[in-house]
């Protein structure tokens, strides 16, 4: 059998039924991702030593070693695994090596899962469109002219094209719900603090969150239950119990309200997406669940605040590396970080104190009426790579505020543009209320069937 | 912030003092461009903050040392 374009969940229960073994898992998913590559350019280097010694492991272990045993998964260059390369898209990283292993790794390791190599990604998680001077655009399997969207692109691109079942990224302004969306995969962006941060290269650190990009909802609980833990380095990590939401992830929609918050979010929203938006719209009624309309109030000063944290945050992280290795750094990279070194202190102190009072304005507001909150994902068709009309600040404009606001969100794919790109919705939930959120999801999945309807152009 | 990742210690060590920036990056062949275009891109970015702000959006302060003196006291 393959597990090439299988979920988390049936690869899973494939090496446990003894249908594939880990190591068989490895050797595939690692062809995969190599053969993938040379037309998506979405591989930053494979491990095949590794994966083949973790694999072997698995192989010879008397029982399983939890969930994700002797599963292959790949992740974002920016997730650190002691001694190995750690180059976060970068020439100014070039031959880095990382000297420990990010938490989140240590989870997945924990729960049994193997990790064959790391993805590319935007200069520094800096992007929120996929491209990367250094090392290259990564291409949309779906139709290769057209971005993957950022700055997780090759983790977004390598689950699209079934090489891996779910990769890591990371979602300072929307990372890892715009590739998500672009590329017709499911990502969650979980509340701030749900899951740890040390080892993975910093965007900015108070907006700065990890998670997965998956092939199905299902996928996405189960890599966030197994990474949900409290990690003690990472001072936004708070000690909570994992949601636990796969007792409810098949309840359906009936029982919840959902919001759509037209206002703003819907601005910009093109025709073609529109049109996907009111259908979804219209399913969440039919498969049982309220609509009302809510507003975020002054929203759109959250999306400026979050530009102007990143810029600081990030020009801070940098600043050094500026000021002696500035031309190893690609254009685009280099351009935001010098603008983050202009942002003045006082205009960077007043986003931070803005946050708290943003967040209880919302959870006072619309998530006072509703459980679930629905906006666009990307509010116009995925950009071509070529597009000289492409304006990166709106790719981000309806995912940014959550960031700001710290709420957990998600996007499923829902249909697909003229062009055979994916559309996507994108839903928001109360802090630490993932599995209300992976619960709406699923119901919307499951009404879809998109998975079962659609394949991109390029799959491993 | 900084301190989350165990190999790329960047930030934080520099904290004060001013920079020439346009100077800076023209020692190593960066167009003064870029510094030019980069303060109109704060100025946009900090437009929000300074309509909510009860202190003046002068420039005076860089955020980036405010952050990086944040993450040295953190680290203490």
């Amino acid at each position: 059998m393959t597990t090439l374009g299988r979920s988390v969940e049936e690869i899973a229960a494939a090496i446990a039924s003894g249908e594939i073994s880990a190591a068989e898992a490895a050797t595939v998913h690692l062809d995969a991702l190599a053969r993938v590559d040379k037309e998506l350019n979405a591989v930053a280097r494979l491990e095949p030593e590794a994966a083949a010694a973790a694999a072997a492991e698995k192989d010879a272990a008397a029982a399983s070693t939890g969930p994700l045993h002797g599963v292959p998964l790949a992740h974002k260059d920016i997730y650190g695994r002691a001694a190995w390369l750690h180059e976060a898209g970068s020439a100014v990283l070039a031959g880095n090596r990382a000297a420990v292993t990010s938490s989140s790794l240590t989870s997945l390791d924990e729960a049994g899962a193997l990790d064959i190599g790391r993805l590319n990604t935007v200069e520094f998680a800096l992007g929120p469109a996929g491209l990367n001077d250094i090392t290259g655009a990564v291409k949309n399997p779906w139709n290769t002219e057209h971005i993957t969207g950022g700055s997780s692109s090759g983790s977004g691109a390598c689950v699209a094209a079934g090489a891996v079942p779910a990769a890591l990224g990371s979602d300072t302004g929307g990372s890892i719900r715009l590739p998500a969306a672009a590329c017709g995969v499911v990502g969650i962006k979980p509340t701030a603090g749900r899951i740890g941060r040390t080892g993975v290269f910093p965007a900015a650190g108070s907006l700065d969150t990890v998670g997965p990009l998956a092939t199905t909802v299902r996928d996405a609980a189960i890599l966030l239950e197994v990474m949900c833990r409290h990690d003690p380095a990472d001072p936004q990590s708070v000690d909570l119990p994992a949601p636990g939401p796969l007792a409810t992830i098949e309840d359906g929609l009936a029982g919840l309200t959902i919001g759509v918050a037209r206002e703003y979010f819907f601005d910009p929203v093109t025709t073609a997406v529109g049109a996907a938006l009111e259908g979804v719209i219209s399913l969440t009624e039919r498969e049982g669940g309220a609509l009302s309309d809510v507003a975020f109030p002054d929203i759109a000063l959250t999306n400026r605040f979050t530009m102007a944290i990143i810029g600081a945050e990030a020009a801070a992280v940098h600043r050094p590396w500026i000021e002696t290795r500035a031309a190893q750094y690609g254009p685009q990279t280099l351009e935001r970080l010098v603008a983050g070194l202009f942002i003045p202190a006082s205009a960077y102190i007043a986003a931070l104190h803005q946050r708290h009072a943003a967040l209880a304005a919302a959870l006072d507001g619309p998530f006072a009426a509703v459980d679930v909150v629905l906006v666009p994902a990307i509010p116009f068709e995925v950009p071509k790579i070529t597009d000289p009309s492409m304006n990166a600040e709106m790719i981000g404009y309806t995912t940014r505020p959550f960031n700001y606001l710290g709420l957990p969100c998600m996007v499923i794919p829902i249909g697909v543009d003229g062009a055979g790109l994916p559309i996507a919705v994108q839903l928001v939930a109360r802090p630490f209320e993932e599995a209300t959120l992976l619960r709406a999801a699923r119901a919307l999945e499951r009404a879809l069937a998109f998975r079962e309807s659609h394949t991109p152009g390029i799959t491993a | 912030m900084v301190e989350r990742d165990g190999n790329a210690r960047c930030g934080g060590e520099r904290v004060s003092g001013e920079v020439d920036w346009a100077a800076t990056l023209a020692s190593q062949g960066i167009d003064e461009d870029v510094v030019a275009r980069g303060k109109q891109a704060a100025a946009r970015m900090s437009a929000a903050a300074a309509t909510i702000s009860h202190e003046p959006a002068d420039g005076m302060i860089p955020a980036d040392l405010v952050v990086s003196l944040m993450a040295r006291r953190k680290a203490q």
